[in-house]
């Protein structure tokens, strides 16, 4: 884990300095702002010095003494930045985890139980839909769906009146208007997920076990949920860490689109502005959600499969 | 099973229950105490009548970073930084486009041309209730000159690199002397943000001064004397402002302005979902682009809104070629090939190719109709300093092939492109940014007719940055499709980097040693007319000339530029759209929430 981290972090450090310019650049176009005062700045920020020694420099502020740096544009600790983003897209992506599962896992079992009925078949064609659909599309769509009926707000994690709600009022609040972000954000694994439970349920179904279960009298709802069920399923834990994973890196775009104040935009204004610090500690934060991500889900695979020794 | 639904269904009708972001006004009173004293030198906004209450929600693409004027130096920070959380020794009126008196009831210079007097206005106080006085303008300008924080103002406020010097006249005048005549200090010295010295004086002391007013600081900590104050700051989600209690504005009859309870900027990052916001109702205006305007002009009743044609804008688009013919002094080799050099300083060749420009042709297909065609980098709009007599060179194909055959570029083999008197074929790239759909659009349409002409363009998309690298340092392009924001005010005191020769933006040909051609020496020495110049008329002279210097050589070629458009709810009055940002909210403090009579003046316009 940490020399995946060391790796991630030297690999990102390089490409934001190969890249040409930095933070100063766009500055260096204003015309009232003369070079001395960029040259400056740039000493100030270290920016004048090699590459490797200014990650020498981050590396050894992170390890030693949990100094993520300053941001240059905000002028704030770059952990106190990032927090509040990273909590609101932790919550985005555990909510779309959260309708993935809800809703993938009971559908593929109903279509790998009912194959070929017209539950099946709808099923299909949502999930072939929503893994062939772009993501910014759909979001883009669902914003209009909820300019033109007011169901929905059109963005943003709060209203515009919610500190005068109750503590009640804030949580539902919150969750009005995390439902259509975490609906675009799920569509796509959702679909994955859904044809895979599908897929593997149909060929545990076929296994002789099943059968066996069957000729011994079991009730039909024992045989598929108990015993057919668990073993189909393991697959998709597996990708569960990964899919928690690809949900956080994936909220950058709907995040941007729905206005969601996440992790993502921060990333992408940090990136846009060259913000060195910034970017490294973001990069960092979403490795490590990554990591820890499949972890859960090596232990999550370990509890429900007797067969692995921990 | 049954109980799941229920559950469900009840959840789902609270979801539904909730009002959500409509920017519905709550009933506010139409009074509202103000149990401060009206400062003896208040400031009365003429024939300005109004209502207290109601709010106003508008949309920023990026946050803030910083609170701090001094510091700030990017247009999301100083756009509140200098924009609606402060006020000036002048204000610079939009519709005008001259200076009035703000913090400072009168000014004047002294027959040298170098000493001017501000006199302060009696009883001014920061939003804390702090006098607010000549002494925080001192610790301002001792901020300014900072070798350490050297704020980017700085710059403005220095004469041939020699400072201002400060002083307090009496109890109420600023006295500062200039190191000679300098025709730029009003906009220097307006761009100074005033800092209040009993809140950040301790911090200038140790050191902390620039990290000082950050987005992390609480509210009531952010002392401020412009017409509101910060209420409410959630990153990345919105900026909320409030009225500052002690603001010097009043309206006629008395009432302390702003009207406004609040003043909300929604962070949105994307275009289109801002567009939806508006047409939601819930934000109450959008600065929109040209192909959105038929949607938004067809809703207007509906929406209950307003479009507005604010005239063409004082951004600009235009492309150069690479005349920079000296050599990388690591390599020993020129940064230009100087086959394409011979021809980059042809000025025929660059006429002709000002010939090519289908401007009419552009705005209609990339603006769709809503732009102007540009020759210069001052479009007419800017009534001040924009020179109406300058040698434009219209579209004309014909003339161009015209012009590059009696140059001597010519296809003797018959492939279509021409070649010139050495025999090299006519081939260069254009350079421009992938991301900006509009400047491609211009790019086809331009490419299209030169090829037309005989020589061979491509374009190659190069992102932003590496753009600057290269008109800055490494010089290894052919030319660059770019596009430049007016400053505000727009005015060529600020412009010594780009019209001079020796400047770090003299985007055809930089940091020049010494002025390489007669024309640019000319410019350079306008510029320091101007500079230096005591007057208007003079300055405004050697503009003109500098102008005509840039048209009759070409070394930039001007298109476009869009007409700007914004979408106001009509419940509004006190609006005074401006094409320069930020459009009516440079007048925040006049706006009042009043639909009744907003109704009528609606009527009476389109009546």
């Amino acid at each position: 884990m940490i020399p995946v981290l060391f790796g991630i972090s030297f690999l990102t450090f390089l490409v934001m300095h190969l890249a040409p310019g930095d933070f100063l650049s766009t500055m260096a176009l204003d015309p009232s702002v003369s070079q001395e005062s960029i040259d400056a700045m740039r000493s100030r920020f270290g920016l004048d010095q090699h590459w490797t020694v200014q990650y020498a420099l981050w590396l050894k502020n992170v390890m030693f003494h949990l100094d993520f740096g300053e941001s240059f544009s905000l002028h704030q600790p770059v952990f106190n930045v990032l927090q509040t983003g990273l909590l609101n897209t932790f919550l985005l992506a555990s909510s779309a985890a959260m309708i993935t599962w809800v809703v993938a896992v009971p559908l593929g079992v109903v279509s790998a139980v009912r194959q070929y009925s017209w539950l099946d078949k709808v099923s299909s064609l949502i999930a072939f839909v929503g893994i062939s659909i772009p993501e910014v599309f759909l979001a883009l769509l669902l914003i209009l769906f909820a300019a033109k009926t007011g169901w929905f707000p059109t963005g943003g994690i709060r209203g515009i009146d919610h500190d005068s709600l109750s503590v009640m009022g804030k949580g539902l609040d919150i969750a009005h208007h995390l439902v259509l972000p975490a609906i675009v954000l799920a569509t796509v694994p959702l679909a994955g997920r859904m044809r895979q439970m599908r897929g593997n349920l149909l060929d545990v179904l076929r296994a002789d076990y099943v059968t066996t279960a069957r000729a011994k009298g079991l009730p039909e709802r024992d045989v598929i949920l108990k015993h057919a069920l668990r073993n189909a399923i393991n697959p998709l834990i597996t990708l569960f860490g990964y899919t928690l994973a690809t949900l956080l890196s994936g909220s950058f775009l709907v995040e941007v689109v729905m206005s969601w104040p996440g992790l993502g935009q921060m990333t992408l204004e940090a990136l846009n502005s060259r913000d060195l610090y910034l970017m490294m500690g973001s990069v960092m934060m979403a490795s490590t959600l990554l990591i820890v991500g499949n972890l859960v889900a090596d232990i999550l695979l370990a509890l429900s499969d007797p067969r692995i020794q921990v | 099973m049954g109980r799941f639904n229920w559950l469900f269904l009840v959840v789902l009708a609270c979801f539904f229950g909730c009002s959500g972001d409509r920017s519905e006004t709550p009933p506010s009173p139409v009074t509202r105490q103000d149990p401060n004293p009206r400062p003896g030198g208040a400031l009365v906004e003429e024939g300005l009548v109004g209502r207290y209450g109601g709010r106003y929600v508008s949309v920023i693409r990026v946050q803030p970073k910083t609170f701090n004027g001094m510091t700030a130096n990017e247009s999301s920070s100083s756009d509140f930084t200098s924009g609606p959380l402060a006020e000036s020794l002048l204000k610079y009126n939009y519709s005008t486009q001259e200076y009035e008196p703000a913090l400072a009831e009168s000014y004047e210079v002294d027959s040298s041309g170098t000493v001017w007097r501000f006199h302060f206005r009696e009883g001014l106080r920061w939003s804390d209730g702090a006098a607010l006085t000549v002494d925080d303008f001192l610790f301002s300008m001792d901020l300014v000159y900072d070798e350490v924080l050297h704020p980017s103002v700085a710059d403005l406020c220095k004469l041939n690199g020699q400072p201002f010097r400060v002083e307090k006249e009496g109890k109420r005048t600023l006295k500062i002397t200039v190191p000679g005549t300098y025709g730029g200090f009003l906009d220097a010295i307006t761009s100074v943000r005033i800092m209040p010295r009993h809140v950040l004086g301790d911090a200038y002391e140790n050191g902390t001064f620039s990290s000082a007013y950050g987005i992390d600081t609480p509210p009531e900590d952010l002392v401020v004397c412009g017409p509101w104050m910060l209420s409410k700051f959630k990153p990345q989600e919105r900026v909320v402002l409030k009225p500052n209690p002690y603001y010097f504005r009043f309206d006629q009859d008395g009432k302390r302005l702003p009207y406004l309870n609040e003043l909300v900027y929604l962070v949105v990052p994307d275009q289109n979902a801002q567009l939806l916001k508006f047409q939601a109702g819930e934000c109450d205006e959008i600065y929109f682009r040209a192909e959105d305007y038929a949607a938004l002009k067809d809703g207007e009743k509906e929406g209950d809104y307003t479009v507005y044609d604010l005239g063409q804008e004082m951004a600009t688009n235009f492309f150069w070629l690479n005349q920079n013919d000296r050599a990388n002094p690591e390599s020993g080799r020129p940064y230009v090939d100087p086959r394409k050099q011979k021809w980059f300083r042809d000025r025929e060749f660059r006429i002709a190719l000002a010939h090519c420009v289908d401007r009419q042709g552009i705005v209609d297909n990339v603006f769709y109709g809503i732009g102007e065609p540009l020759f210069g980098s001052i479009p007419p709009v800017n009534k001040k300093w924009h020179n109406p007599d300058v040698p434009k060179y219209r579209y004309d194909l014909d003339e161009a092939r015209n012009i590059l055959e009696h140059a001597g570029y010519i296809d003797r083999n018959g492939d279509g492109v021409r070649e010139d008197k050495d025999g090299n074929r006519i081939s260069l790239t254009l350079l421009i940014q992938p991301d900006n759909r509009e400047r491609q659009g211009i790019a086809s349409i331009l490419i299209d007719d030169i090829n037309k002409v005989g020589i061979e363009i491509k374009t190659a998309a190069v992102e932003f940055n590496t753009i600057i690298t290269k008109l800055r340092e490494t010089y290894d392009y052919d030319a660059i499709l770019l596009g430049l924001t007016g400053g505000i005010p727009p005015s060529p005191y600020t412009g010594s980097n780009v019209y001079k020769s020796s400047g770090r933006t003299h985007l055809w040909n930089p940091e020049q040693p010494s002025p390489d051609t007669r024309w640019e020496a000319e410019n350079d020495r306008l510029m320091d007319v101007i500079l230096s110049s005591e007057d208007y008329e003079t300055a405004r002279k050697a503009f003109f000339k500098i102008q005509e210097n840039l048209a009759q050589y070409q070394p930039a070629i001007y298109i476009v530029s869009r007409r700007g458009l914004i979408a106001v709810r009509n419940k509004f009055t006190g609006l005074n759209p401006s094409v320069m940002r930020p459009w009516v909210l440079w007048q925040s403090y006049r706006i009042s929430h009043d639909p009744e009579k907003a109704a009528q003046e609606l009527a009476t316009r389109s009546g």
